[in-house]
């Protein structure tokens, strides 16, 4: 099966993105050989990019060192291959596709290693890096600690290409067009994907309860699909 | 009993079969007319769709909207997708604090400016008590290859004369062959199996540090070639082969000689035990 890439001027995908001008802009300078004007205007698609890139990286890697490395190996990497970037495509899916591999890289890395060490707790010390005042009681705290690890262990449950597509589409609010792209697969195969990994969260959190006690309100949520 | 024997009769009359035949069609009837509800795949389906807001099914809407139990099921999974990204959205947030995003990037673009050359490199801090504080060495990037090059076979060299130097030995020269009077026998090299501790030591001393058998002093001033039989008359095959035995279980470290005369041998045991 053929993929049709994605372009900016594709009328079923969102407007142009100014991180995709910018990148048509930074590619010029570099190929200019103005280096550092280049290295100052790509600052401004880091601004843009950075949060939703550590997010992204988070949902895979979990620990913030690590999200950390990551992010700021990809940022480099897509600066130094930005000459490679094609115009007529969108910044942030290329940047997510450079994103996710190294994210992947890592995970694969991880594995090896824990496959010869002892795996010490993901989250051990992070509970303590927020502000102190106006925080839940330690109860609440605990038991939304003890619901995210339960969804972090279902999301690290899938396979990976279900989990990626879970990741961009739920998480991030991509479309599947656009995760399309960025995963190299048909539409139609990353919907499977996708279809998958919620019935598969859906079953594993059904078992452990955490579906029947949802947090958010009801009313809240039916104005947020709204 | 009799009872049931009634109902059974009144069930397999005329009447009461024709009552059953139109109760089961009223039944196939109905189920007929009513509408299955939605599988979970559909239900699940439905709400990923309106999750991305993608268009869903007609069929699947229409149910959806006269059914109000599967709308109910259908709005409970939406529910709860929104509700698994908001909980992976929450954990991001209590992790990554505008702190620590200002941190990150602050160190993205470190390493950019270091990238593109405009950030200065790591700067070598002076140990605090100096004096003198040093002059830091520019080697150019291009030019350091051959230096370590030269550098290393300089070092190969002085180290190749290093393990060839022969112990101080103001009697003895190094490389040249020497032949011992043979009307002289004390000049001949002592038989080292015979001998004790200090005779296998200065057996041992006739080496250089590779373990080179230095030869007894050649008779005369003589300086030519030496043949086999000449060599047989400077050094007999006992005293020949005490050396090589020495040479072969003898320590080459000059320092560790003395420690080696004074450790028995399992050989000089054998003998003292006959």
């Amino acid at each position: 099966m053929t993929r049709t890439p994605i372009s900016a001027t594709d009328p079923d995908v969102r407007p142009v993105a100014i991180e995709t001008l910018l990148a048509g802009e930074v590619k010029q300078l570099l190929a200019a050989g103005q280096r550092a004007q280049a290295a100052e205007r790509f600052g401004e698609i880091i601004d843009r990019q950075q949060r939703r890139a550590a997010r992204i990286a988070y949902h895979y890697l979990r620990d913030p060192a690590e999200v950390d490395e990551v992010v700021q190996d990809a940022f480099l990497k897509a600066f130094l291959h930005l000459p490679s970037f094609r115009d007529d495509l969108f910044f942030e899916l290329w940047f997510t596709r450079i994103l996710v591999n190294a994210c992947l890289d890592r995970l694969t890395a991880r594995n090896r290693r824990t496959r010869w060490l002892v795996q010490q707790e993901p989250h051990e010390g992070m509970a303590d890096t927020g502000p102190a005042s106006h925080e839940p009681s330690p109860e609440t705290r605990l038991l939304a600690k003890e619901r995210r690890a339960q969804l972090e262990a279902a999301v690290d449950r899938l396979p990976t290409r279900q989990r990626t597509a879970v990741i961009l589409i739920h998480f991030e609010g991509r479309t599947t067009r656009e995760v399309s792209v960025v995963m190299g697969l048909n539409e139609s195969t990353v919907r499977v994907h996708l279809f998958r990994a919620v019935r598969k969260l859906r079953g594993s959190l059904n078992r452990d309860g955490w579906l029947s006690r949802t947090p958010l309100d009801r009313d809240d949520r039916s104005r947020r699909r709204a | 009993m009799a009872e049931r024997a009634d109902i059974t009769a009144a069930v397999r009359s005329p009447r009461g079969s024709r009552l059953v035949s139109c109760m089961r069609s009223l039944g196939r009837f109905a189920w007929s007319t009513t509408p299955a509800h939605l599988s979970d795949d559909q239900v699940l389906a439905l709400a990923v769709d309106w999750a991305d807001g993608r268009p869903t099914d007609p069929t699947v809407t229409q149910h959806v909207t006269s059914c109000r139990r599967c709308d109910r099921r259908s709005r409970d999974a939406a529910d709860q997708l929104l509700a698994l990204a908001d909980a992976a959205t929450a954990s991001f947030d209590d992790t990554f604090t505008p702190d620590v995003l200002h941190a990150q990037r602050t160190r993205i673009g470190r390493r950019l400016n270091r990238l593109v050359g405009t950030a200065a490199p790591g700067r070598l801090l002076d140990f605090p008590f100096a004096r003198n504080p040093r002059r830091r060495i520019h080697v150019s990037s291009g030019g350091w290859m051959p230096a370590a090059v030269v550098g290393a076979l300089l070092l190969g060299l002085a180290a190749g004369q290093l393990v060839h130097l022969h112990p101080l030995d103001a009697g003895a020269s190094a490389t040249t062959t020497r032949a011992a009077d043979p009307r002289n026998p004390e000049q001949r090299a002592p038989d080292p199996r015979a001998a004790s501790g200090p005779a296998r030591l200065g057996a041992a001393q006739d080496m250089d540090m590779t373990g080179t058998i230095e030869l007894p002093p050649l008779p005369g001033n003589y300086t030519g070639p030496l043949t086999l039989d000449a060599f047989a008359q400077v050094m007999p095959d006992e005293a020949f082969l005490g050396s090589l035995d020495v040479a072969l279980t003898s320590t080459q470290v000059s320092e560790l000689v003395s420690i080696d005369a004074l450790t028995p041998r399992v050989r000089d045991l054998a003998i003292d035990i006959r």
